[in-house]
């Protein structure tokens, strides 16, 4: 950064927390953790701490801080979650063999697993193109009247 | 795209057997007229064969599927109240067929105007395997009249609709001497009977004096042989005769079909 912009920044007077309940984050944090609800937080930051919030302003708190904190990119999440999708897919296969970590019985992976190959070799079912009766009615109807008069 | 069964046809070519559609037994049956050409006289026949019907106290649903004749000549002029004006020219087609089905009807009457091959066809390719397997089985009615066009068009039904429906052709005499040359020796059309083995049945010339009148009034023959109308120019005795002796006639005609007839 320019050195003239460095010094400004320096000079401007430190600013106050935006939210009373800042120097509590770790508390509220922790509490949150333990399973502690809103309102329990509350309770207990006007009790221990003397400090009066609501059960809304606790609860604001903790989502914006959650919100600021590092806050993966909507496609990395997504990227994340297949990654893992697949994990669990191919695992699944995986095991099918010793098959330890999905608790699924051997026999039904089996049967799966067989299913699955008669799907494939399954020739497709393609439609027979053998007609019993065919008519062209671009061809006049032909008559054999004649040639049976002259026999 | 129609997909046969080749065992089961070589087998069907190697017997005289006539075709069988539906695997199981069929419990219920639609037939149907090939309406390619207009004109050729599938409403007359199928007026005579709701009367058989009628006659023998068998309920049949009635469908008219002739979206084009909207009035006078449709089955709907005829039976009115009794007969549903259905439009095939929907994405559904004829899945009409499978609801009146369920609605516990043992058989349709399904009378198809002009141009509904496209619509039939397709619907065929895409439902009849499923229906028939739920014990439906098809018939097809073919009018054939001396004009050659009658037999090109159920030639051409029946390229498409294959062995997937059982073929009545009725022989409909529009003149005194009708020639069916064109039916009877063609060469496509012996190559047709040889494949399917089709009942034919034989419809004789009505004289216009019956016919004309009745098909203005929409009266059946039925309805003039009771004289359950109020048409002067059919209330003529020997018009009531000449009805009645039509009607014995068609009727011992329509009994040589009856296996296709009924389900």
């Amino acid at each position: 950064m320019d050195d003239k912009f460095e010094a400004i920044l320096n000079s401007l007077p430190a600013k106050e927390p935006r939210s009373r309940l800042e120097p509590y984050s770790d508390l509220i944090t922790e509490m949150r953790k333990r399973g502690r609800t809103y309102r329990e937080i509350a309770q207990v930051l006007k009790k221990a701490c003397g400090l009066k919030a609501g059960t809304s302003t606790v609860n604001d708190f903790v989502l914006a801080r959650s919100k600021s904190k590092a806050k993966p990119s909507l496609s990395t999440s997504r990227t994340t979650a297949t990654k893992k999708n697949m994990e669990g897919l191919t695992s699944t296969y995986k095991d099918t063999e010793g098959h330890k970590s999905t608790g699924r019985p051997q026999k039904a992976l089996e049967g799966i697993a067989k299913t699955i190959k008669e799907l494939k070799d399954r020739p497709l079912k393609t439609p027979t193109k053998k007609l019993l009766f065919e008519y062209n009615p671009d061809e006049p109807l032909r008559l054999h009247r004649n040639q049976r008069t002259k026999e | 795209m129609y997909d046969s069964n080749t065992a089961a046809t070589a087998e069907r070519k190697n017997s005289n057997s006539p075709p069988v559609v539906a695997s199981t037994a069929p419990s219920k049956r639609v037939i149907l007229t090939m309406g390619g050409k207009g004109g050729v006289g599938k409403t007359s026949f199928m007026l005579v064969l709701a009367e058989w019907f009628e006659c023998h106290q068998i309920p049949v649903t009635l469908l008219d599927m002739d979206t084009e004749n909207k009035s006078r000549g449709s089955l709907k002029h005829y039976f009115d109240g009794k007969v549903t004006k259905v439009n095939i020219h929907t994405a559904a087609g004829l899945d009409a067929f499978v609801d009146h089905l369920a609605d516990g009807a043992p058989i349709i009457l399904a009378d198809m105007g002009a141009s509904s091959g496209q619509v039939t066809h397709e619907w065929f390719d895409s439902m009849s395997e499923d229906v028939a397997a739920t014990g439906v089985a098809f018939t097809a009615i073919g009018i054939i009249t001396p004009d050659p066009a009658s037999v090109e068009s159920i030639l051409s039904w029946a390229a498409r609709l294959q062995d997937r429906v059982n073929y009545v052709v009725v022989e409909n005499a529009t003149t005194h001497q009708a020639d069916f040359s064109y039916w009877r020796e063609s060469e496509q059309a012996k190559q047709f009977r040889s494949v399917f083995q089709p009942v034919v049945l034989a419809m004789e010339f009505r004289l216009p004096e019956l016919e004309n009148p009745a098909r203005q009034h929409g009266v059946t023959l039925g309805q003039i042989v009771e004289r359950r109308l109020n048409v002067p120019e059919l209330q003529r005795a020997s018009l009531v005769i000449r009805a009645q002796s039509y009607r014995r006639r068609l009727f011992e005609e329509i009994e040589k079909a009856k296996g296709l007839l009924l389900p």
